[in-house]
C-alpha cells in the first residue's frame, strides 16, 4: 500500500514543477499523472488536501489549454478526471473542475472530427492554424518532439506554426539577414545554425528553378509560436526551406506562384546540399502519433525513415480506420518543393509574367504611368470600395456587432463601413448594445468606438474594455475587474460584462464600465478618463446599473447615480459616486452570515440608500429583491429625483416611486396605478389588509435605510432627528 | 391569585428543578386542586429523580486512561528539484512563476502529517491533517506555534483557518492532541422546549450534563461537569464542542454556556488534557 509520504512526495514534485512556467497542457498532464496516482493508490488519505492545493492552477491551465494538443488517451483521461473531482470535490472545486471538462470535451470533440476521413480531406481546403494574415507572411506547420527529462514525462509530439516573412535589402549586404524569434537561447545555437543551413539551401533552389539571382539579398524573419515548449532545432531545416521559398515568392515575380499546402506539415533536418537527413526513430513515431492526430492530411518525411513511418502510420490507421494520413517520402529539397501535394504551384502566363517582371524592376516609365492611370481609372470608379476615396467620410457614427464574421464594425453616419475588428473570442450576440458606444473622447471631431466583447467562453479578451480611434488604431484597452477585493474575485474568476457609459462630468469625459459576477452576486465599477487613465472603482453587493449624473451638492461637478441591486441586503439600493473624492471601497454591508467580509475595503460612496420590499412585494415578487424599475432614476421636479423601485414580478409597471431630494432624504413615496390595482386586488383575496394610502406611503417612506457612518440609520429615525 | 389554565410543560419542569422564573406560590396553589397537573408533576420528579439517581450510581474510577502526549509535527522537505532545470534550446516560458501555496509537517515517527494550504477560492488558509495508518482524523486538537487559538478538525480532518497567515516564525511546528474524553450525541433527542437535561458518558466514565434551550433565533447550550475520572481531575483541561456546522474550542469551567449553537443534529464534545 502507497503511504501517504509517498503521496506527498509525489505532491511537492508537482508544485515545483508547476512553478517551472511549463505549457498549460504539460501542466496538466502532470496533475493528470499526480491525481491518478491519488486516485489508484489505496492510500489512507483523502483527496480534499491536494484538491484544494492544485486545482485552481489546474483549472487555470485548463482555461489557458489548446484543446487540440491532448491524444485521444489523454482527453479521455482528462474528462475522466474532471468526473471525479466532480463527485469528490464537491462545490468548492467547480470552477476548475467545468474548466477542465471544457477543455476535455473539446478535445474530444476536436479528435472525434479529425478522425472521421471527410473531416480530414477538409482540412485540405482550411487555412493552417493560426495562419498568418500578413500579405507578406507565409504559415505552414511543423513537427517537433518536446523532452521531458527532468519531469519524468514521456516525450511527445507537437504541432507548431512557422511563419516567415521575407523583405529584400541592399545587395551590398554581405549575407542574407536571419532572424529566428522565439526559440534562441544564445547566438550560435542550433535554431539559428540550421535556420542559415536552410536558407541557404532554399537561395540554391530557386537559382536553379527560377533563376533568381543569388547576389540578391533578404530579409528573413523566421518566428515560432512556441511559449512554454522545449525542443530541439534541427526537426525545423526543411520547414525553414519551405518557408523561405515561398516568402520570397511572395516579393519577387517568378514564373510559379508558391504555396504552402495548409494541411501540410514538415520535418527532418536539411543539410547545406539540400538533402534531407532522416530523424531520430523514436521521435519519428511521436511526431506521426502527433500528425495522426491532429487536422493535417499530408507529413513529409525524409526518404530513409519511410518504411519505419509506414509501420507507425499502419498500426494508427489499424486503430482508427477512418483516418487518412499521407506520407510524403523525400530526400531532397528538391523533392519536397516540387512535389505539388505539399507546395501547389501555378504557373502564369506569359503575358502576366512579363507585365509582372516590368513592373516590378520599374524599367519602362511610360508603361507603368499608363497602367498606372489605366488602374486608377478603374479602381476609382469601377472597382475600390467607397471607403477608399479620399472624400469618404471615416468618421464612426455607429458600431455594431457582426455575427457572421464575429467581429466589432465601425460605420459612419450613412451606414456604409469604415473598418472592421475581427476578435478571436466568440463574441455573444445578445446584449452587445449596452457595451458599445460611440464618442469623441478627446475632442478633435472625430469619433472614437469603444467596447466590451460579450462572451461566455473563457477568453484573453473577456472583461476588457477596448478603445479604438477612429482610423482603426488600438488607443488603449483596460481590464474591468477588480482582483482580490471582494469574495470570490480570484484567479481564473470570469465576469459578465453588463454595461459601458461615457458621461461627462464638468465638462469632461468620464468612462463607466461595469462588469458582475455571481456567487456572490457582486458588480465592479471602473472609472476611466479620456485616456484610459483610472479614476477610481468600486464593488457593489449585487448587479449595478449606472443611471444619470447629477449636481447634487451644487458644486459645479457632477455626482454619478446608480441604482442597483444589493443581494446581501435583499433589495433596491442608490448609489452616489463624488469624483470629487477618491472612489474606491466596497459597498456596505461589511457584514453577512453567507460571505467573510470582514476584510473587505469599506467605499468611499457619497451616499447609499436602500429600499426595502413593500408588503406587496412580498407577496408578488419572484424572489426576496425588488428590483430597480426600467425608468431608473428621473429628475421630473426640479430639484427632486424619481427613483422607481419594481415590487410585482405579477405584473409591469407596479412601482413603489421614491422622492427625494438632493441631500437624497426621502421627502416622499407615491405608487404607481397598477401599484394600487395590484394591492387591492391582493386584499379582496385576503392576503393583504386594506390601509389608509396616505399612512401607508408614510410607512414606506419610513423604511427607507440610509448607510451613515458605519451603519444603516432608518429615514424615520433621521426624521425624528432632523425635527425632534 | 389562582390560575384560570393549566401551566405548560416547561413551567412545571422549571418547578420541579426548582429554576428561577417560575410563580412557585402560585403554582403549588394550583397543583392543590388540578388533578393533571399532579399526575404530571408526579411523572416529572420521577423523571428527574432518575436522572440523578444514575449520575449518583455511576462510579468514577472504573477505567484508568493513557494521556498521550502531544504528538509534534515539523517542516518536511521530500523533493529536491533544483529551480531552473536546463532544457535543450528551451523557449522562453512564461515570466510568472506561481508560488508554492502549501506547507508539509509530519511527526517524527512519520505517522501523522499535516498539509496547511491556501485555498485560492475562499481565500482561507485550511490545515489537513492525514494518518499513515488510517487513523480517524476527526475531533482533535490543533495548536500552531506562534497562535493563540486552538483549533478542531472536523470529520475529514480539515481546519479552515480563516483569514489566519501560518505558517510563522522561523521554526514553525504543529501540536496535535487527542480526545481525553469524547462525548457524543444526537441533539435532536434533546427536549428544546425546556431547560431540561441529559446526561453524556465517556467511555472513561467522566459524566457530563447537557442541556439546550431555544432562543427566537439561536440555541443556547449549557454543559456542567458532573464527575471527572480521577486522573482528569484537578488537571487544566480544554473542551470542544462541535457539532454539523460550527464548532469552539473553551477552557474548562464546571458550568459553560454557548450561545448560538447549530442546528439539530450530531454534537461531539471533547475534552483535552
Amino acid at each position: 500500500m502507497i503511504s501517504i509520504f509517498d503521496i506527498e512526495r509525489a505532491a511537492q514534485r508537482l508544485e515545483r514543477c508547476l512553478a517551472m512556467g511549463l505549457s498549460p497542457e504539460v501542466q496538466i498532464l502532470l496533475g493528470l499523472e499526480f491525481f491518478g496516482l491519488l486516485r489508484d493508490a489505496s492510500c489512507p488519505c483523502g483527496p480534499d488536501s491536494y484538491l484544494t492545493q492544485f486545482m485552481p492552477r489546474l483549472g487555470n491551465a485548463a482555461a489557458l489549454a489548446d484543446p487540440e494538443e491532448f491524444f485521444p488517451d489523454e482527453a479521455d483521461e482528462l474528462a475522466s478526471f474532471a468526473e471525479w473531482v466532480g463527485r469528490v470535490g464537491g462545490e468548492a472545486h467547480k470552477a476548475a473542475m467545468t474548466a477542465v471538462l471544457q477543455v476535455a470535451t473539446a478535445s474530444q470533440n476536436f479528435l472525434s472530427e479529425c478522425l472521421h476521413s471527410v473531416a480530414a480531406d477538409e482540412a485540405h481546403e482550411s487555412p493552417a492554424r493560426g495562419a498568418a494574415d500578413g500579405a507578406a507572411a507565409v504559415a505552414l506547420n511543423c513537427l517537433f518532439v518536446e523532452h521531458f527529462p527532468d519531469l519524468d514525462l514521456p516525450p511527445r509530439g507537437r504541432l507548431l506554426k512557422l511563419t516567415v516573412t521575407a523583405t529584400r535589402i541592399p545587395a551590398k549586404t554581405g549575407s542574407d539577414d536571419i532572424v529566428v524569434r522565439n526559440p534562441v537561447t544564445k547566438p550560435d545555437d542550433r535554431f539559428l545554425a540550421q535556420a542559415r543551413d536552410s536558407v541557404r539551401a532554399a537561395r540554391e533552389y530557386m537559382h536553379r528553378r527560377y533563376g533568381l539571382q543569388l547576389s540578391k539579398r533578404y530579409r528573413l524573419d523566421f518566428a515560432v509560436d512556441s511559449t512554454g515548449a522545449r525542443f530541439t532545432g534541427d526537426s525545423l531545416g526543411v520547414a525553414f526551406a519551405i518557408g523561405a521559398i515561398a516568402a520570397v515568392a511572395r516579393i519577387e515575380v517568378l514564373r510559379e506562384r508558391v504555396t504552402v499546402l495548409p494541411g501540410a506539415a514538415f520535418s527532418g533536418a536539411l543539410l547545406v546540399g539540400g538533402d534531407l537527413s532522416p530523424v531520430d526513430g523514436d521521435a519519428l513515431k511521436r511526431k506521426i502519433d502527433r500528425a495522426f492526430f491532429s487536422r493535417l492530411r499530408y507529413l513529409v518525411v525524409p526518404r530513409e525513415n519511410m518504411t519505419r513511418a509506414w509501420e507507425c502510420l499502419s498500426e494508427l490507421e489499424s486503430r482508427c480506420p477512418g483516418r487518412k494520413l499521407e506520407l510524403v517520402g523525400a530526400d531532397t529539397l528538391d523533392t519536397v518543393a516540387g512535389d505539388p501535394r505539399v507546395v501547389p504551384g501555378s504557373r502564369l502566363s506569359p503575358l502576366g509574367y512579363t507585365a509582372r517582371r516590368m513592373w516590378n524592376a520599374k524599367r519602362a516609365p511610360a508603361v507603368e504611368v499608363t497602367a498606372l492611370v489605366a488602374a486608377l481609372y478603374f479602381l476609382l470608379y469601377l472597382v475600390i470600395p467607397p471607403r477608399y476615396m479620399p472624400w469618404f467620410d471615416r468618421n464612426p457614427a455607429y458600431a455594431g456587432f457582426n455575427e457572421a464574421e464575429n467581429s466589432l464594425e465601425a460605420r459612419n453616419r450613412d451606414s456604409l463601413l469604415i473598418w472592421s475588428e475581427p476578435f478571436q473570442c466568440k463574441l455573444s450576440a445578445a446584449g452587445w448594445s449596452e457595451l458599445i458606444v460611440v464618442r469623441d473622447l478627446d475632442g478633435d471631431g472625430m469619433n472614437e468606438v469603444l467596447f466590451m466583447p460579450l462572451t461566455t467562453e473563457a477568453s484573453s479578451q473577456r472583461d476588457w474594455l477596448y478603445c479604438f480611434s477612429a482610423d482603426h488604431q488600438l488607443r488603449f484597452k483596460r481590464y474591468c475587474a477588480i482582483r482580490g477585493q471582494y469574495p470570490g474575485d480570484t484567479a481564473g474568476v470570469s465576469y459578465d460584462p453588463e454595461h459601458l457609459n461615457i458621461v461627462s462630468v464638468a465638462g469632461k469625459s468620464v468612462i463607466i464600465t461595469e462588469v458582475a459576477g455571481n456567487s456572490p452576486g457582486r458588480s465592479h465599477i471602473r472609472l476611466w478618463d479620456a485616456c484610459g487613465d483610472s479614476l477610481g472603482w468600486y464593488i457593489n453587493a449585487g448587479a449595478s446599473r449606472f443611471v444619470k449624473t447629477q449636481d447634487l451638492d451644487a458644486d459645479g461637478r457632477e455626482e454619478l447615480l446608480f441604482l442597483n441591486f444589493n443581494n446581501r441586503m435583499n433589495c433596491t439600493a442608490l448609489l452616489v459616486l463624488d469624483l470629487d473624492s477618491n472612489v474606491v471601497g466596497v459597498s456596505p454591508p461589511y457584514q453577512d452570515s453567507v460571505y467573510d467580509l470582514s476584510r473587505v475595503r469599506p467605499g468611499s460612496q457619497a451616499q447609499y440608500a436602500l429600499f426595502p420590499v413593500t408588503d406587496l412585494g412580498k407577496l408578488d415578487l419572484a424572489n426576496a429583491y425588488n428590483a430597480p424599475g426600467t425608468e431608473g432614476v428621473r429628475e421630473n421636479t426640479k430639484g427632486i429625483i424619481n427613483v422607481y423601485v419594481g415590487e410585482s414580478a405579477h405584473a409591469d409597471d407596479v412601482r413603489a416611486i421614491y422622492s427625494l431630494d438632493f441631500s437624497l432624504r426621502v421627502v416622499g413615496v407615491t405608487f404607481s396605478d397598477q401599484f394600487r390595482k395590484r394591492r387591492n386586488d391582493l386584499v379582496r383575496e385576503g392576503r393583504l389588509t386594506s390601509v389608509d394610502w396616505s399612512q401607508y406611503a408614510d410607512d414606506v417612506r419610513d423604511s427607507v435605510l440610509h448607510w451613515c457612518s458605519g451603519s444603516w440609520v432608518g429615514e424615520l429615525q433621521l426624521r425624528v432627528q432632523s425635527h425632534p | 391569585m389562582t390560575l384560570s389554565t393549566c401551566p405548560k410543560g416547561r413551567v412545571w419542569d422549571a418547578f420541579v428543578l426548582g429554576l428561577t422564573g417560575v410563580d412557585v406560590p402560585v403554582l403549588a396553589e394550583h397543583l392543590k386542586t388540578c388533578e393533571d397537573c399532579q399526575l404530571l408533576v408526579s411523572d416529572r420528579r420521577a423523571y428527574y429523580s432518575s436522572l440523578a439517581a444514575v449520575a449518583r450510581e455511576l462510579p468514577t474510577d472504573t477505567i484508568a486512561r493513557m494521556l498521550p502526549p502531544p504528538v509534534r509535527l515539523t517542516p518536511i522537505n521530500l523533493v529536491e528539484i533544483p529551480s531552473q532545470v536546463e532544457s535543450v534550446l528551451a523557449a522562453e516560458g512564461p515570466a510568472e512563476a506561481s508560488t508554492p501555496t502549501a506547507s508539509t509537517f509530519a511527526s517524527e515517527d512519520r505517522r501523522w502529517m499535516v498539509k496547511v494550504v491556501w485555498d485560492s477560492s475562499t481565500g482561507h488558509e485550511k490545515l489537513y491533517l492525514l494518518s499513515s495508518e488510517g487513523e480517524p482524523v476527526a475531533g482533535l486538537l490543533i495548536r500552531l506555534s506562534g497562535l493563540t487559538t486552538d483549533y478542531l478538525t472536523d470529520s475529514k480532518g480539515c481546519v479552515d483557518l480563516g483569514s489566519a497567515r501560518w505558517p510563522v516564525g522561523n521554526e514553525p511546528e504543529v501540536s496535535v492532541v487527542m480526545p481525553a474524553a469524547t462525548f457524543s450525541l444526537n441533539v435532536t433527542v434533546l427536549p428544546e422546549e425546556v431547560q431540561s437535561s441529559t446526561l453524556v458518558r465517556s467511555g472513561h466514565d467522566d459524566l457530563l450534563k447537557v442541556s439546550m434551550s431555544t432562543t427566537e433565533t439561536s440555541r443556547r447550550l449549557r454543559l456542567e461537569i458532573v464527575a471527572l475520572a480521577p486522573d482528569l481531575a484537578g488537571k487544566p483541561l480544554r473542551v470542544a464542542v462541535q457539532s454539523d456546522n460550527n464548532s469552539q474550542v473553551l477552557k474548562l469551567e464546571p458550568v459553560m454556556v454557548l450561545d448560538h449553537f447549530g442546528m439539530p443534529g450530531t454534537l461531539d464534545i471533547y475534552l483535552f488534557a
